[in-house]
């Protein structure tokens, strides 16, 4: 079940959300926790036994890693992980290095298991490795409450494509939280935003770059802007579910940590990644970067450190070489970036900031050609049309310039704060302060009508995120 | 407190839409069919342990939520007008609207279809035809949407759908329609052709085929029915006004008569009381079925044996106008095995007609 579908919007939700503030408040996380498992199991049959394996498995190992002696605590860690990479390695990673081969061989020289990718698997252990991590290092106590652990690793609203939430974020949540009307009217314009987001833009925007990518005559103009218009849509996929995320579970009193920092208007590539899956980025930081060293061990080993977060951020994001590609793309222009800067010539004053913005824009578009296509021949043959074997322009270019600008005019700006910026100074003035209620109301009655209008006409797809 | 009830504004305006959704989805009485879309809607998912445990349950319960929404067609219009209106999308699940006729693109050629479609055509050609001493001939009725890439509609490479036909009848020859036909030929709601504006295609064809067409110069004069709302105008979700369906009559095709072969029982050659209230274009040779037989008593001898789909229906009672005899054969519907009961194909002309739609969706082909 997807949050952008009329199963989820008209029969789970209003379900969950009425059994929910029925119930006495210490039947409320038992709620929670049997609607997020009833929402996995309807996608999820029998991979539903795996996720409560590897909650049953953190929950053990916390409370292990609390109680025992120094050395066996390392042991137990050690166990953890590899028994919870493990999970990962084995459903996501197994064809990974056979299929690369048989792939660049082009014919089947090993036999790839094909397991199917239980949903979400690469965010619930996630999850659960930095849960395990954080009671090693003693950062908090274990939980003692299975319940409260399991509705952590399992907590509906981001269990399928995160945000990756620290169980020090929700711990407190989890025991006590409070719910108002403010609140909930708050989430539920947070969850409708990006319902709208999602259904109203991604989609469309997913749509813009099939027809480009099927167009009878390509042209270079047309594969650049198939470029950002791909580029926009993982933008608005992936922040339109983390605003549904967080929005969901603002209604049940938990405050998860924002995503998504208008990532597009970066004027470097560190601030791109401060802003793009920031709860990815944070996680890669604080338990691979900075173990590793960082950089406080000199040049070479912050490089290196650099190079094996972002090989390992590539390969989160797909167990093909395309994704590795991708994460290697970003980890060089880091590394570039940190070279330049020691060289003082990316220093902030010389290069004015909207070239910069430009650069990153720009090269940003070009790796995620590497995140679209799977297979390396398509996306090189993009790239080959983005430079130059292909017309400047042709017909299709006209045509579906012509009857998308709107749409792709809409997603530029939607990628910047002017909105909300807009939006913000007109909610506090003295009009806006009396119309905002008001003016909240219509949006959501306005989105919930036209994205379900697209969900009655079959523009049901999957949420990109999905395949992590 | 008027505050507060204000804060919950957006909340109740969630709840109360969201709820009215849920509660409409159930109390609303449920079709079996959309007669917009024309197909069959989606049942009730089946709870059963074994549905619920593969998944498809929910799978189900998904297709049958869209297709049992409350104001499902209202939604779907809605769709419309917000990704044309106010995105300003050229297109709308595939459908333009040019200048009233609405038109479906096709994204590309399915070469595949094409492939079976020819396999299809050679076995009966092997079966019937080969030493049959006829004469055979292929044309291809042209899809509303290529008329559109003169103005700068894409469409597909045409050369290449003409070329694909003729190498999946190699043994007929040609006769294109392609410089005959204009947009104007068809229905602005559906995807057929107006029979009344067919007679310089039939005579073309006539020709080609070395027949006299003097007869289709007659006193021919229009009969129609109104309101016509084609197969596009559900699909698309455009809610066009209604058209006027028409057909030719008087002169020869008076003396027309029609027989469904398969049943051995009179066929109306246009039947507007008896025909399909929900598509029209049925009132021509009674729409789908398999083999037909016409006999124009006017008409010199000869025979004509036309394999074909539904765009022959008008199209049949033209060329009608030069032979004794037209047998009709939907190979949709009757199965090669039963030809040879019911047609003798010695010396006769016989036209492989078929339009690029059913060329490009060929899987109904028997």
């Amino acid at each position: 079940m997807v949050f952008s579908s009329l199963t989820f919007i008209y029969l789970f939700l209003p379900g969950v959300l009425l059994l929910y503030f029925c119930v006495p408040t210490k039947f409320r996380n038992a709620v929670l926790l049997a609607s997020s498992l009833f929402f996995y199991f309807c996608g999820e049959q029998i991979y539903l036994l795996l996720m409560a394996g590897e909650t049953l498995l953190t929950y053990v190992a916390g409370r292990l890693l609390e109680i025992l002696p120094d050395k066996a605590k390392k042991v137990t860690l050690a166990v953890f992980l590899v028994l919870s990479f493990g999970l990962l390695g084995l459903f996501k990673y197994a064809d990974l290095i056979p299929g690369t081969v048989n792939g660049l061989a082009g014919r089947e020289i090993f036999t790839l298991l094909r397991l199917p990718l239980p949903i979400g698997i690469s965010f619930y252990v996630f999850q659960s490795v930095s849960y395990g991590i954080d009671v090693y290092r003693g950062k908090y106590p274990a939980e003692k409450n299975l319940l409260n652990l399991s509705l952590y690793v399992s907590f509906f609203p981001q269990l399928i494509a995160g945000p990756v939430v620290r169980f020090e974020t929700v711990s407190e949540n989890l025991k006590y939280r409070t719910h108002s009307i403010a609140r909930l009217s708050e989430g539920l314009f947070r969850f409708t935003l990006g319902l709208g987001k999602k259904v109203l833009i991604a989609d469309r925007l997913y749509a813009f770059c099939d027809t480009a990518a099927a167009a009878a005559s390509p042209s270079l103009l047309l594969s650049w802007t198939e470029g950002l218009a791909f580029l926009l849509y993982v933008y608005f996929d992936f922040s339109g579910y983390s605003d549904m995320a967080i929005g969901l579970a603002r209604c049940f009193g938990f405050d998860l940590p924002e995503n998504f920092d208008y990532p597009l208007i970066s004027t470097g590539f560190r601030e791109f990644w401060r802003r793009w899956h920031i709860s990815l980025g944070s996680w890669f930081r604080d338990y691979v970067y900075i173990p590793l060293g960082g950089s406080r061990k000199g040049l070479l080993i912050h490089l290196r450190n650099l190079l094996t977060v972002w090989v390992l951020t590539g390969l989160w994001h797909g167990a093909s070489l395309n994704f590795v590609l991708w994460g290697l793309s970003f980890g060089i222009m880091l590394i570039a970036e940190v070279l330049l800067e020691k060289t003082g010539l990316f220093k902030k004053k010389k290069i004015p900031a909207v070239l910069k913005h430009i650069l990153v824009l720009t090269l940003t578009v070009l790796f995620f050609v590497w995140f679209r296509f799977t297979d390396l021949r398509d996306a090189l043959t993009q790239y080959g049309r983005m430079f130059g074997t292909v017309p400047l322009w042709t017909g299709s270019t006209a045509y579906l310039l012509k009857g998308f600008w709107v749409l792709l005019s809409m997603a530029c700006l939607g990628a910047t704060p002017l909105p909300k910026i807009l939006y913000k100074k007109a909610e506090n003035s003295a009009a806006g302060r009396v119309l905002a209620p008001f003016l909240r109301s219509a949006f959501i009655v306005f989105i919930l009508i036209f994205v379900t209008a697209y969900l009655v006409d079959g523009s049901f797809s999957p949420f990109l995120y999905f395949r992590f | 407190m008027l505050k507060r009830s204000i804060a919950a504004l957006p909340a109740l305006s969630f709840i109360t839409a969201v709820l009215m959704g849920t509660v409409t989805l159930f109390a609303f009485p449920k079709k079996n069919i959309s007669e917009a879309e024309r197909r069959p809607l989606a049942s009730a998912p089946v709870l059963s342990c074994k549905n619920v445990m593969k998944g498809d349950y929910f799978e189900d319960l998904d297709l049958w939520t869209a297709d049992h929404f409350a104001g499902r067609e209202t939604l779907r219009h809605l769709r419309f007008l917000f990704q044309t209106g106010i995105l300003n999308e050229n297109e709308y699940n595939g459908f333009v609207n040019h200048n009233g006729y609405i038109i479906s693109l096709p994204k590309n050629i399915n070469s595949s279809s094409i492939a079976y479609a020819a396999e299809r055509f050679n076995a009966v050609w092997e079966r019937y035809l080969k030493n049959s001493g006829s004469h055979i001939y292929r044309t291809l009725v042209p899809d509303k949407s290529s008329f559109a890439g003169k103005w700068g509609y894409p469409t597909i490479d045409l050369d290449l759908m003409d070329q694909l036909y003729a190498d999946s009848l190699p043994f007929a020859e040609a006769i294109s329609l392609r410089d005959i036909l204009s947009l104007e030929d068809y229905y602005y709601t559906d995807s057929h052709w107006r029979q009344e504006k067919l007679t310089p295609a039939a005579k073309h064809i006539l020709e080609a085929m070395g027949r006299d067409s003097s007869l289709l110069d007659g006193d021919l004069e229009t009969d129609s029915l109104y309101p016509f709302l084609g197969v596009y105008a559900g699909q698309s979700a455009m809610d066009p006004d209604p058209e006027t369906i028409y057909w030719l009559k008087g002169g020869y095709l008076n003396e027309l008569k029609a027989i469904n072969l398969e049943i051995r029982a009179p066929l109306k050659i246009y039947d507007p009381e008896g025909c399909d209230p929900k598509d029209l274009y049925t009132l021509f040779l009674g729409g789908g079925l398999g083999l037909i037989r016409i006999e124009n008593p006017d008409a010199p001898e000869g025979q004509l044996v036309i394999f074909r789909d539904s765009y022959a229906s008008s199209m049949a009672p033209l060329l009608a106008s030069a032979y004794r005899t037209v047998y009709l054969v939907d190979m949709r519907y009757a199965h090669p095995d039963v030809y040879g009961r019911f047609i003798p194909f010695e010396n006769s002309d016989v036209l492989f007609m078929f339009s690029e739609t059913l060329m490009n969706n060929s899987q109904g082909i028997r």
